[in-house]
């Protein structure tokens, strides 16, 4: 704990209202302050020093106070203050009623509205990186079931499956015209077999020994037309190399292991 | 017999309000017609006091202006807060020394050394003569502002210990030693400043 000083019992005998008659106003003072006084003040020589400093105290606080308030004010600041307070009360509706603990007004300051301004273009910036990093994938599969993001991970498992696949079947109804469509704008062979995989995923095989392992998987069969076929191969790390395909209104991947052709070798061009 | 507690109350401290302002609360839902017009008589009644107190504490004109303005935009706009239209004034001035501390932090770090305290030098006898208002400006600003903020509040707005400690919310003790040890560094200041004018 702090010790008391001289200054300290100054400054509370002045808190006081002491004047420098000390020993007529020692006798209404508060017991712990006579007893500081006590302490701090020992002999006749102490005791008039200190009347002096509180006398010299009280005066230059006195002079303090007094210069402390002399402050010339400006005589247009008020009026400019009740000027921006009326633009902002123009701001709020004149006939509602205002709940001040419920709806504070916050003043349109120019500090916020620069606020406000960097953060719309922070957002308006975090929108269009994000949105031109997912463009690709959001214009390619805008129409289809499975997200590409699924797809990177469903392959291995799928082209996994399809090798404990003993349940191939002969292309022919309406897989026989989808095959065909296939085999129209991409040039992955005659021979084709198809299976549908556990989620459903219906899945034509081209592979031989001249392609290698190469699969299609049939993502949507109902997507929204395109006028013009659409290829576009895409980058997936692992074993695999993809391409997703839009013909009319099919839209699938295929998928190579690359062992005997790269994936655009099954692309047209 | 009194108690210290009882002792570090102002008696002859001021009220806020005029006589004419009742004690009615303000924390009615108001139209904000009514509240511009509650607020436009605080600026008639307070603005010199509100302007006076920023100007102790930044020394700048404008800077000053600046929280004038802001203080009572901000109680126009929480003005439901207030729930003694007696404690406007102290409740305006409460706003414009944390408008001033917010507006310093932008400035600039906050600073806050003991160094000050290091001068020996005792308050000159005839300091008060050589008081004036420039000189004092002067000594308030090479303070640190939490001395600053207890000084002014004490000097100008004749707050007693423990209004000052109610309004920023530290300790009685707290404000008795800051502000002892800020009326030491204030008059270090003015004599320090005296003598060179002296010189």
């Amino acid at each position: 704990m702090e010790q008391l000083s001289k200054e300290d019992l100054l400054e509370l005998v002045k808190y006081l209202g002491s004047d420098a008659d000390l020993d007529r106003s020692l006798q209404q003072w508060p017991e712990e302050l006579r007893l500081l006084y006590e302490l701090l003040v020992t002999d006749d020589a102490e005791a008039d020093a200190f009347a002096q400093q509180l006398l010299q105290s009280q005066e230059l606080d006195q002079c303090i106070s007094q210069v402390m308030a002399e402050i010339s004010v400006p005589g247009e600041s008020s009026l400019r203050v009740v000027a921006a307070l009326g633009r902002a009360a123009d701001e709020l509706d004149g006939d509602s009623l205002v709940q001040p603990k419920l709806a504070q007004v916050h003043g349109n300051s120019p500090v916020d509205m620069r606020r406000r301004q960097s953060l719309q273009i922070v957002v308006v910036m975090a929108v269009v990186i994000f949105g031109m990093t997912l463009w690709p994938f959001i214009v390619s599969d805008q129409s289809s079931d499975v997200g590409f993001a699924q797809l990177q991970q469903s392959i291995e498992p799928w082209v996994a499956e399809l090798d404990q696949e003993e349940a191939w079947q002969e292309v022919g109804g309406e897989i026989g015209l989808l095959v065909e469509t296939l085999q129209q704008y991409l040039p992955l062979g005659v021979k084709a077999r198809h299976t549908t995989v556990g989620n459903g995923q219906l899945v034509v095989d081209f592979s031989s020994p001249r392609n290698g392992k190469v699969v299609v998987f049939v993502l949507n069969q109902n997507a929204s037309a395109v006028s013009e076929p659409q290829f576009e191969v895409r980058q997936i790390s692992g074993p695999f190399g993809v391409a997703s395909v839009r013909v009319g209104t099919l839209q699938v991947l295929v998928v190579t292991d690359e062992s005997m052709k790269r994936i655009t070798d099954f692309l047209p061009g | 017999m009194i108690s210290i507690e009882a002792m570090l109350e102002t008696p002859e401290r001021t009220g806020d309000s005029p006589a004419d302002s009742g004690s009615e609360s303000v924390n009615a839902p108001l139209i904000g017609v009514q509240r511009r017009l509650i607020v436009t008589e605080y600026v008639k009644r307070f603005h010199d006091d509100v302007y006076r107190f920023a100007y102790r504490l930044t020394g700048d004109g404008d800077w000053s202006e600046d929280i004038v303005q802001a203080t009572f935009l901000k109680a126009f706009e929480r003005l439901g807060q207030l729930k003694d239209s007696n404690k406007a004034k102290s409740w305006l001035l409460a706003i414009a020394r944390t408008t001033f501390l917010g507006d310093l932090r932008k400035r600039r770090a906050w600073v806050f050394t003991d160094a000050e305290l290091d001068g020996t030098q005792l308050p000159n006898p005839d300091l008060d003569s050589s008081i004036d208002s420039a000189r004092l400006q002067n000594a308030l600003l090479e303070m640190p502002e939490q001395f600053r903020i207890v000084v002014v509040m004490h000097y100008l707005q004749q707050e007693s210990y423990r209004e000052i400690a109610e309004q920023l919310e530290i300790p009685m003790g707290t404000v008795m030693s800051r502000l002892s040890r800020a009326k030491k560094m204030l008059k270090n200041k003015l004599t320090a400043l005296a003598k060179q004018n002296d010189q």
